[in-house]
């Protein structure tokens, strides 16, 4: 058999898409799963939500976008028969509303916690059992559960998006991308506060849609 | 038939749990001894079973004693059993005792294994296989190999470890041993040495009506039952119907770490026991019971069948973490009455979706910690009631249905909230969604539905055309 250079195996393609090993020729890829929201992926680096890595989604109250953000993800992960949880949400995730936006039910689990430090160790627990996308909402916390969520999602290749409060913006944050939503004129924009690349932080929010 | 004896020579006190400088101790009338050796007595001393209490205590004053509990050890040797029943059966487990002071009892668990020799890859292998499995058990266990379950018990006593497979070795092989390892009374024994017949070579060699008339009919019958040629008569074990076993703790306990060794040999029994029927379970049930008022019941759920020890120990642990008794506890009870069979794809299926197992095994903790209503799946339901238009199903049920209901267009908003909250009359702009329904129940709906601004929120929000106020029933993004 002749080994074939433009094809990797599989082992070395999985570590690749996992992005967490950088090529030498090339730039350092970051892995991403697109965001679905075609203005936003385009500020981000690798197009989208990073793999293997948390993101913060920083908003000023239940229900300003935050879900219509994830949304698109999650119809993708479930669609490809991942499974995603949600951890701790604020409010009942609608089970019609999240089926018309393409979310199949039966891979998503939902986990009411008693506090934020076990809503942080759940969420942990999720992604090291595999799966792709944990959401958790936590607003208090602490820099140690932040960071060692991060770790759980590097380790395991899935990605956490933490969910809290806009006021905790001014906060250090390990996480990889920090996003705020925000609503302008009845509609939600989001922006985009940190990124692991230069691109698109800083730069003026952006409305959600394809 | 070739038997595999395994002789638990410490039983009397593994069944009770206990650290090995504790005496256990048997009674006969006003005497007391030692049933099992006792390690680190008085300067590290050990005290050999058979020493009277009040010789024991005078060389080790500080020493502990417990009555031994016969019903302990015989749950504890079925359970041993159980865990056997996949090297072969019948198995055959027995106390070998004589009501007489000092006796010492022998605890032991035979199994035919003549037939499933070549399954095991031969004599070697299954006996390596057997004293791997009873690592996890953490007792101390001979194991002898011979066509007789005497004999087989006798070369484990006496450590001989090199399996006898022909009857017709048997002789040769028993010649060097003392009578002594025969559960025969002290009497007899003491009568038999008296005239020179204290080894087994000398036994073989005496006339064998002489023994029937010198010292009784057993003599004779017992020597050619140990040399296969006679019938063994035993009662082999088998698997009750339903699962139940218990564990009385030493005085009241009220800390979980103390629950936990029993809490181990409990499911370490309930795998044995699934195991020598060959089944597999979703269910048990432990009570916690305490010296006032009713036990505390903890029902367990697995969300696929299991029969791994580890696997019931590590949710229980979670649960008791989670929710302590509250009460000290006397005694803990475990019973199981559902099985399910094994089947052979079930297992094959675990082993190559390794990740899905991880994942089984981490719902089945949260829901040991959270409590099964804390973990759901958002799931439709045939209802035009928005609040009842959903549910949350279940882990333990299957799948809920995937397509959303024929006819159910109307977009419908991500987030619900739990209760709808009176709101002032909103700026409602758009065409409503009129919803009425829902008579037949007594939860009758008339409403008119809009989709309007909130603060910063974009809202779903009702008016109830029975009483004419506005409601806040979910949100939007």
């Amino acid at each position: 058999m002749r080994l074939s250079l433009a094809t990797p195996p599989p082992e070395l393609t999985a570590l690749l898409d996992s992005g967490r090993l950088w090529r030498g020729q090339e730039a350092p890829r970051i892995a991403a799963e697109a965001s679905g929201h075609l203005r936003l992926d385009a500020l981000l680096p690798g197009g989208g939500w990073p793999k293997a890595a948390l993101s913060e989604v920083l908003h000023p109250q239940p229900g300003t976008g935050e879900l219509a953000l994830a949304l698109p993800l999650l119809a993708r992960l479930t669609q490809a028969e991942q499974h995603v949880a949600f951890v701790a949400p604020p409010l009942i995730p609608y089970a019609p509303g999240l089926a018309q936006g393409g979310v199949r039910l039966d891979y998503t689990l939902v986990v009411q916690t008693p506090n934020p430090a076990e809503s942080l160790w759940s969420a942990e627990q999720l992604l090291r059992a595999g799966h792709a996308a944990v959401l958790v909402w936590a607003d208090a916390a602490s820099a140690q559960g932040l960071r060692r969520l991060q770790l759980a999602a590097e380790e395991s290749g899935g990605m956490a998006l933490l969910f809290r409060s806009l006021r905790r913006a001014a906060e250090p944050s390990p996480a990889a991308l920090r996003l705020a939503v925000r609503r302008e004129h009845g509609t939600p924009r989001v922006q985009v506060l940190k990124t692991r690349g230069q691109a698109g932080a800083g730069l003026r929010p952006v409305a959600l849609g394809q | 038939m070739l038997w595999l004896c395994l002789d638990f020579p410490a039983l009397g006190r593994e069944a009770l749990g206990l650290d090995a400088d504790l005496a256990v101790l048997g009674a006969h009338g006003s005497h007391r001894w030692l049933i099992a050796e006792v390690a680190g007595g008085a300067a590290g001393k050990t005290l050999t079973a058979g020493l009277s209490l009040a010789e024991a205590r005078s060389r080790s004053p500080e020493l502990q004693t417990r009555p031994r509990q016969p019903e302990a050890e015989r749950e504890q040797l079925e359970a041993l059993a159980h865990a056997l029943y996949r090297f072969g059966s019948p198995v055959v487990a027995e106390v070998l005792e004589q009501a007489e002071p000092f006796a010492l009892p022998r605890w032991r668990v035979s199994v035919e294994i003549g037939a499933s020799l070549s399954l095991f890859g031969g004599v070697e292998a299954l006996r390596e296989q057997v004293l791997l499995d009873l690592l996890d058990w953490n007792c101390a266990a001979r194991a002898g190999i011979a066509p007789s379950r005497l004999a087989a018990g006798m070369l484990a006593e006496a450590g001989e470890t090199t399996p006898c497979l022909r009857a017709e070795d048997l002789p040769a092989r028993l010649k060097p041993l003392p009578i002594s390892l025969l559960p025969w009374p002290a009497a007899t024994l003491e009568a038999l040495a008296s005239v020179g017949l204290d080894q087994l070579d000398a036994l073989f060699a005496a006339p064998q009506e002489t023994l029937r008339q010198r010292f009784g009919p057993e003599v004779p019958r017992d020597l050619e039952r140990l040399l296969a040629r006679r019938a063994e008569p035993y009662r082999a074990i088998e698997p009750p119907p339903v699962f139940a076993a218990r564990f009385e703790l030493h005085g009241e306990v009220d800390n979980v770490e103390t629950l936990l060794f029993p809490l181990k040999r409990l499911t370490q029994r309930f795998a044995a026991y699934l195991s020598a029927r060959a089944v597999t379970a979703m269910h048990c049930r432990l009570e916690l019971r305490h010296d006032l008022g009713p036990p505390t019941v903890v029902p367990l759920q697995l969300l696929s069948p299991s029969r791994e020890a580890g696997r019931w120990f590590e949710i229980l642990r979670e649960r008791l973490y989670r929710q302590p008794p509250t009460q000290a506890v006397r005694e803990l009870h475990l019973s199981a009455a559902d099985f399910l069979p094994v089947t052979g794809s079930q297992a094959a299926l675990f082993d190559e979706h390794r990740l899905s197992r991880e994942r089984q095994a981490l719902l089945e903790k949260l829901i040991a910690r959270y409590g099964e209503p804390c973990l759901w799946r958002p799931a439709l339901a045939d209802d035009h009631r928005p609040e009842k238009a959903w549910a949350s199903a279940a882990l333990t049920t299957p799948s809920p249905t995937l397509a959303l209901p024929a006819g159910r267009r109307r977009r419908r908003p991500l987030w619900l909230l739990p209760q709808p909250k009176p709101i002032g009359q909103p700026a409602a702009d758009d065409l409503p969604e009129r919803i009425e329904t829902g008579w037949w129940d007594g939860a009758a709906a008339h409403r008119d539905y809009h989709r309007v601004h909130l603060g910063e929120r974009s809202a779903w929000v009702y008016r109830d055309l029975d009483d004419g106020r506005w409601y806040l029933q979910g949100l939007w993004e």
